[in-house]
């Protein structure tokens, strides 16, 4: 990079430009990797994935892996274990820790509470207990949901390559001013 | 037994502390040049913060590689992508990253003598507390998601700002803000190379 004029750097970084439209315009649905998201993904349907054991891992609290779910290693688990209360969930703050085999006493109390929708405090899932339980009236609306790890990934790409073109554009035109004023034109 | 988020957590502080550091040395220096009052100070503070600001941004930007691996290792992706929190607190660690990148690489291209140069100075000053912003913003993302709150969280009122939902631009938008600056920065090299055509003639002349 050194080596090179100030002229070859200027057509770097237009090239970075470049490079980044067609990155975005690959997310503009006329591209490649443009994976249509799902329902859970467009945050306008349940989320039809159960979680499966691997993502049953986030801590409630800093969202720290705590796998196995039994795990009682936990820093936040232990604290809560030395006050006596368990693992707090995602209701009621306290209580037992539902696990996958043994659905936490906490989704009665969000039926009663006229809650459907429920959002897992380990695995950040929507779950709808009228499908799981088969209780209620399915009428919360969804938690937002993140977006796909390709679209994030290219977006991202996007970003990275327009901000070190704009910058590099940047310190192109001052040390051309700089060149120019040293040679008194 | 010692956990790998502990190391996180350790890599963490040293990279926001180092990096806390560059920025504010880099903004002292701008300040001591910029401010008329403040000039008689510049050779001196220049002394003690320039050399520091650039040590404390190369360690800072290694220590938040190291930071990002660890904690690639303690949250496997698929899990740490399903929150839009992480998401945006990733995003912002990226867009750090780089901006510190390039604000090492200018340094070490210029020397000191980037602060002889005004627009150079102004640039790199702005790039050093664009890095440092993202670095702030990252480091608020993470107190949300260890402790669900971050003193900034006014700010995010005022601006009102929802960190619980994916910060991405929606893909029209970002589409055109690319191609805008291409539009503008192509045709800004255009005019640029012109000028410089022009200008060898009249040298030649």
């Amino acid at each position: 990079m050194w080596l090179m004029g100030y002229g070859k750097l200027a057509v770097v970084a237009f090239l970075f430009l470049l490079v980044g439209l067609a990155l975005t315009s690959a997310q503009s649905g006329t591209g490649v990797g443009a994976a249509p998201p799902t329902l859970a993904q467009s945050g306008t349907g349940v989320a039809a994935t159960p979680p499966t054991p691997d993502q049953l891992k986030l801590c409630f609290e800093c969202h720290s892996p705590r796998f196995p779910p039994n795990d009682t290693s936990h820093i936040h688990i232990e604290g809560y274990n030395a006050e006596g209360q368990g693992s707090p969930c995602y209701v009621c703050a306290h209580g037992p820790p539902p696990t996958p085999d043994d659905p936490h006493p906490n989704l009665d109390e969000a039926q009663t509470m006229g809650k459907t929708m429920v959002n897992c405090w380990t695995c950040h899932y929507a779950h709808d207990i009228q499908a799981e339980l088969g209780v209620g009236n399915s009428t919360a609306s969804p938690p937002p949901s993140a977006p796909s790890l390709m679209r994030w990934v290219v977006m991202v790409l996007a970003g990275t390559i327009v901000i070190t073109g704009v910058c590099l554009m940047a310190v192109l035109f001052s040390v051309r001013k700089r060149s120019v004023m040293k040679s008194g034109k | 037994m010692v956990t790998v988020s502990s190391y996180h957590t350790i890599l963490a502080e040293l990279h926001t502390g180092m990096l806390v550091l560059a920025g504010l040395c880099v903004l002292i220096l701008a300040v001591t040049r910029a401010v008329p009052g403040m000039r008689k100070y510049g050779p001196r503070v220049a002394v003690m913060l320039e050399p520091t600001s650039y040590v404390s941004a190369v360690g800072g930007t290694v220590v938040l590689v190291l930071s990002g691996i660890v904690g690639i290792l303690i949250r496997s992706i698929d899990v740490l992508f399903m929150l839009p929190v992480a998401q945006n607190k990733v995003m912002f660690a990226v867009f750090a990253l780089n901006l510190w990148v390039i604000v090492i690489v200018i340094r070490a291209k210029f020397g000191s003598s980037l602060w002889d140069n005004r627009r150079l100075a102004t640039t790199y000053t702005l790039v050093a507390l664009a890095a440092l912003g993202f670095v702030t913003l990252a480091g608020s993302l993470s107190g949300h998601l260890t402790m669900k709150e971050s003193p900034l969280d006014p700010l995010y009122q005022l601006l009102n700002m929802d960190l619980n939902k994916s910060l991405l631009l929606p893909e029209n938008v970002s589409y055109a803000i690319v191609l805008a600056m291409v539009i503008v920065i192509g045709a800004t090299l255009v005019l640029s190379l012109r000028g410089r055509k022009r200008r060898a003639r009249t040298v030649q002349a």
